[in-house]
């Protein structure tokens, strides 16, 4: 069993389940810890990063050393600041997907629990990734932004194709994406993070980057994803 | 080529080579076979003159889909890959291989890419290696034992060239996708590979565990192509030397591995190394043992005592399995495999043979779908050669197929499409003349069948022969006769046996008694895979208690295990006898309700159950979630109950002569073509199944071909689209806009999260959904 992940945040999964309050059954507060601890038996994190110098263009960004182009003003704006950047790719693994397919079939319940304990699973390592580029950075008294990814904005989820094979995820961690560019495992992220000099933490709200916030159901009931 | 008394020597990296190359690398490294042969080339000498028997051409990625934003065609990258190298190794003895890496895809059910066109694309790459004049294939780096099925099936078919297997392992001695040592060496060795092994990812420490249990599992030559060490994955380097290199390769010879080179981070030096290390040394004995085994892509059940085929996949006289099978309802019967192998089935018989569906489909569906929930081997069953060849042919693992007869013709027509697959096979102890009563003559079909397989080439170890049980209350004296056979067919031809055993009581009170009384007996007789159905416990039981008596339950270990629990205390739920049917579904216990509901159908009518009970409970359920007073988890444990509610209901009527249907109509669900993500049209099959729907759940990446044949073939009045991404919500505009042009007299409502009420209108949806409550709602609204 993997160790890197040891707990997952259990308010988190409810926040995914869209939890606002309601009373639960001793019942399922026991579904929910043993969904828990199936969910850190099956998980396989798994977490790749590596850092690129970045060119600034004037409709993007060049990832320096690779093909990877990210382009759109949002990405240009998200790492204005910056001359480096991270590229950072994590996924849990296949098997919890098996376990939710077989959740679904025989009880439902546990089925969605699951689905929602392997996000917040993936969610926690890139955390952990993210603190480590942190740490690395910080050593040279450099600050990161927060997490970027394809899709935001309007950089198009065309850049994930780049990314993957700039980064040799499918033979590195096993992450590859479908043709509809839908990355399995597909419990797996991928980000861009940005180096740099300023001091404090350049973290604005991620929802101002999404397009789906006019009808987001965790907006609406005062939350983020 | 591959003599195993000394060592072949393959190359070392070639992306490694070509980065410290200084070369300028595109997006695709093949390129630079055209754009920079020199460079290539030159890598390719060095290795051959560090010593090299085998060199891999430079082509690993240059397959279809990792080019298709390239300049040049596989056929293009391909030919001058191979030339390079062909030119390099001019005047020398050594081979030139074709290297094929994995397409960069997942095949289904982990991604989306068919096996089919995995398999186009292999066959294209080996194609026109073998007309560049590659020497042999390769195909390496592969974590999914499906996509190296396709790749080998793509080289047999289409070349004549060896083929060389080698797949890529983790720590944990599995691959990403989950793939076992044990049945990596099964299937392949059974398709036919020439030689197989493990590439990449792991050190020669970290291999060599993996390696030497490959050489307990296959009598093929043995190829390990390690990385310099563990590879430091952010930083790309690597941690030995090339000494260190050679010294653990070194030690594979000793169980013997025979080809050996490097992988990822490995350079000429480490090829030189090996060379002068291994010089003149002897490759050890191998410790392999033929044994009977059937796997699928992660495990693996070797069948050296009793092990239980489930036999509850079958049409055959259950109304409700029929109705499934008609119905398009795939996760009922994948649910009948699951509560199967929880009951402890090992291996599961899959029949989906109904004359009014479309066998060979539904087969490839449900072999898919099972494979996709289980790791549990596959009895494929079926009278018709092509069915069984289509199973066999997407099926991951080592199957066995049901059944072959002592007929000539029918061995002629199975045996062949059985060796070419590599599964196993259970032959029948009857003719053109029928069932002989005595058992010499059935043990004379048993020798003409492992005789015949023989001459295919399938060894005895994957032939079962079934003896053939006769019904007691019929054939009372031939029930012996089946017994003897059995003894004389595991005695004297060594071979595995195969018992359906519960015809044995037909016509006689108490089944189960004679059911277990017989299947002891025939175990004692040599029964090895009695077919039967685990869910019934005396069964089990009987299986758990044979393996204590003959001692092949080592100090009653498992029987201790499964048997020392006392009777289960009763829950404090189930004394609460004021509680209804309603309760229980709101408060979502599912047994509850169960048995709640089977207590009304004593005294109540199942359409007042449906329509006073549990439909006004399920709407009270569906208000509470829409006012935020229960949340998700809460919603699906009141639609599960409800369920199980109207699983009593169907059960029971499915028990009257008359067809009385309880179905409020019929609703086609699919997540659109290119679509993946099936939790949330799954949540709404649950709410509508459990309103009384008929739910044809065509699954996810579902064709608008076929959901428009669905809605047309049921006649459904409703049909539900998902779609997760934006993406992908350009494919449901696309099956709306079909579904309108069919002209199939349906509405459409859509939902998922990039969705809103705005959109579904602008694609032509007729209602939108967000949730699974709504979905319920709209229902209502179209079907009543």
């Amino acid at each position: 069993m993997q160790t890197l992940i040891q707990t997952l945040n259990r308010d988190e999964i409810l926040r995914y389940l869209g939890y606002q309050g309601q009373d639960i059954s001793p019942a399922l507060e026991d579904t929910l810890h043993r969904c828990m601890g199936r969910t850190l038996e099956m998980i396989s994190p798994k977490s790749l990063y590596r850092r690129f110098k970045i060119e600034h263009r004037e409709n993007g960004i060049a990832v320096l050393g690779t093909p990877v182009f990210l382009s759109g003003q949002d990405i240009r704006r998200h790492l204005e600041n910056c001359e480096e950047i991270y590229l950072l790719c994590v996924t849990v693994g296949l098997e919890i997907e098996r376990e939710i397919r077989t959740a679904m079939l025989l009880s439902p319940d546990e089925g969605v629990i699951l689905d929602s304990c392997a996000t917040t699973a993936v969610e926690a390592l890139a955390d952990l990734a993210e603190r480590e580029i942190a740490a690395q950075c910080k050593t040279e008294g450099k600050n990161i932004t927060w997490r970027f990814s394809a899709g935001y904005g309007d950089l198009p989820l065309e850049t994930q194709k780049e990314i993957i094979a700039a980064m040799d995820t499918h033979r590195k961690i096993g992450l590859s994406l479908t043709d509809s560019l839908l990355m399995t495992p597909s419990k797996s992220v991928t980000a861009i993070i940005g180096v740099t000099d300023t001091t404090r933490d350049p973290r604005p709200n991620k929802c101002d980057y999404c397009n789906n916030r006019a009808h987001c159901a965790f907006r609406k009931r005062g939350t983020q994803c | 080529m591959l003599k195993t008394d000394h060592v072949i020597l393959l190359d070392g990296a070639m992306g490694t080579m070509l980065q410290q190359s200084g070369a300028e690398i595109g997006k695709v490294p093949e390129a630079l076979n055209l754009t920079d042969p020199e460079v290539v080339k030159k890598i390719h000498r060095q290795y051959i003159e560090s010593g090299s028997d085998i060199i891999y051409a430079n082509t690993f990625s240059a397959n279809r889909y990792k080019l298709s934003h390239c300049e040049y065609s596989v056929e293009e990258l391909i030919g001058a890959g191979v030339r390079n190298a062909k030119e390099a190794a001019q005047g020398s003895p050594v081979k030139v291989a074709l290297s094929v890496g994995p397409i960069g895809e997942l095949l289904e059910p982990n991604g989306n890419l068919s096996f089919e066109s995995a398999y186009d694309m292999f066959r294209e790459m080996v194609v026109c290696g073998e007309k560049a004049g590659a020497d042999l294939v390769v195909f390496e780096t592969i974590t999914d034992l499906l996509e190296m099925k396709a790749a080998l099936l793509a080289a047999k078919e289409n070349t004549d060239l060896p083929v060389f297997c080698t797949m890529t392992f983790e720590q944990n001695h599995r691959t990403f996708t989950g793939v076992s040592i044990e049945a990596m060496a099964t299937t392949l060795t059974s398709l036919g590979a020439d030689a197989i092994g493990v590439n990449c990812s792991l050190g020669p420490k970290e291999i060599l565990p993996i390696a030497k249990k490959l050489s307990e599992w296959t009598p093929l030559p043995l190829i390990v192509k390690a990385n310099a060490g563990l590879p430091n994955l952010n930083s790309n380097t690597y941690d030995i030397s090339a000494e260190e290199f050679a010294e653990t390769m070194e030690e594979y010879l000793s169980f013997g591995v025979s080809i050996i080179g490097g992988c990822c981070g490995t350079t000429p030096d480490y090829i030189r190394c090996l060379k002068e290390r291994l010089k003149g040394k002897m490759i050890g004995n191998r410790e392999y043992l033929p044994r009977s085994v059937l796997c699928s892509g992660s495990q693996a059940v070797v069948v050296d005592g009793v092990r239980v085929i489930g036999e509850r996949i079958n049409p055959t006289g259950k109304k409700l399995f029929k109705e499934a099978l008609l119905n398009h309802n795939t996760g009922y019967i994948l649910t009948q495999g699951l509560e199967q192998v929880k009951a402890g089935a090992q291996i599961l018989d899959v029949n989906v043979g109904l004359p009014e569906i479309d066998e060979n489909a539904m087969m490839i569906e449900v072999v898919k779908g099972l494979q996709s929930v289980l790791d549990t081997p596959l009895q494929i069953d079926s009278s018709h050669a092509s069915v069984i060849e289509n199973a066999l042919r997407i099926y991951n693992g080592k199957a066995i197929v049901n059944s072959v007869n002592g007929e000539q013709q029918v061995l002629d027509r199975i045996l062949p499409v059985v060796k070419k697959y590599g599964a196993a096979v259970v032959g029948l102890t009857l003719d053109e003349n029928g069932i002989p009563n005595e058992a010499q003559k059935r043990f004379a079909i048993a020798q003409r069948i492992v005789e015949a397989a023989k001459g295919y080439g399938i060894p005895k170890e994957d032939v079962y022969i079934d003896c053939l049980t006769l019904t007691a209350s019929v054939q009372q004296k031939e029930v012996q006769e089946t017994l003897k056979a059995v003894q004389m067919v595991k005695e004297k031809l060594g071979v595995k046996t195969v018992l359906g055993v519960s015809n044995i009581s037909f016509g006689l009170p108490n089944r189960e008694l004679i059911n277990h009384s017989f299947l002891l007996l025939a175990m004692a007789h040599g029964l090895d895979c009695p077919i039967i159905n685990p869910n019934i416990r005396s069964m089990m039981d009987a299986v758990d208690a044979y393996n204590v008596l003959y001692n092949h339950d080592a100090g009653a270990k498992q029987y201790i295990e499964r048997h020392n629990t006392a009777a289960p205390a009763v829950t404090p739920a189930a004394k609460k006898s004021d509680m209804t049917l309603p309760d229980a579904v709101i408060g979502g216990l599912k047994e509850m309700a169960g048995r709640l509901t089977q207590e009304l159908l004593q005294t109540t009518d199942p359409l007042e159950i449906i329509n006073q009970m549990l439909i006004p409970a399920l709407d009270r359920v569906g208000d509470d979630f829409e006012s935020g007073k229960i949340f998700l988890p809460q919603l699906i444990q009141s639609a599960t109950a409800a369920q199980a509610g109207f699983e009593q209901i169907k059960l029971s009527l499915s028990k009257k002569p008359a067809a009385e249907s309880v179905s409020k109509g019929k609703i086609v669900l699919a997540t659109v073509k290119g679509d993946v993500h099936d939790i949330g049209k799954n949540i709404v099959k649950v709410i509508l199944e459990n309103y009384g729907y008929d739910v044809v759940d065509l699954g996810k990446d579902v064709p608008i071909e076929t959901v428009v044949q669905e809605t047309i073939r049921t006649g459904a009045k409703l049909v539900g689209l998902s779609a997760l991404m934006t993406t992908t919500v350009v494919s449901m505009q696309q099956t709306i806009e079909a579904l309108h042009q069919s002209g199939a007299d349906c509405k459409i409502w859509v939902g998922g999260a990039v969705l809103t009420e705005d959109y579904a209108m602008k694609i032509g949806a007729d209602f939108y959904a967000k949730d699974a409550k709504q979905s319920a709602d709209i229902a209502k609204k179209v079907l009543g």
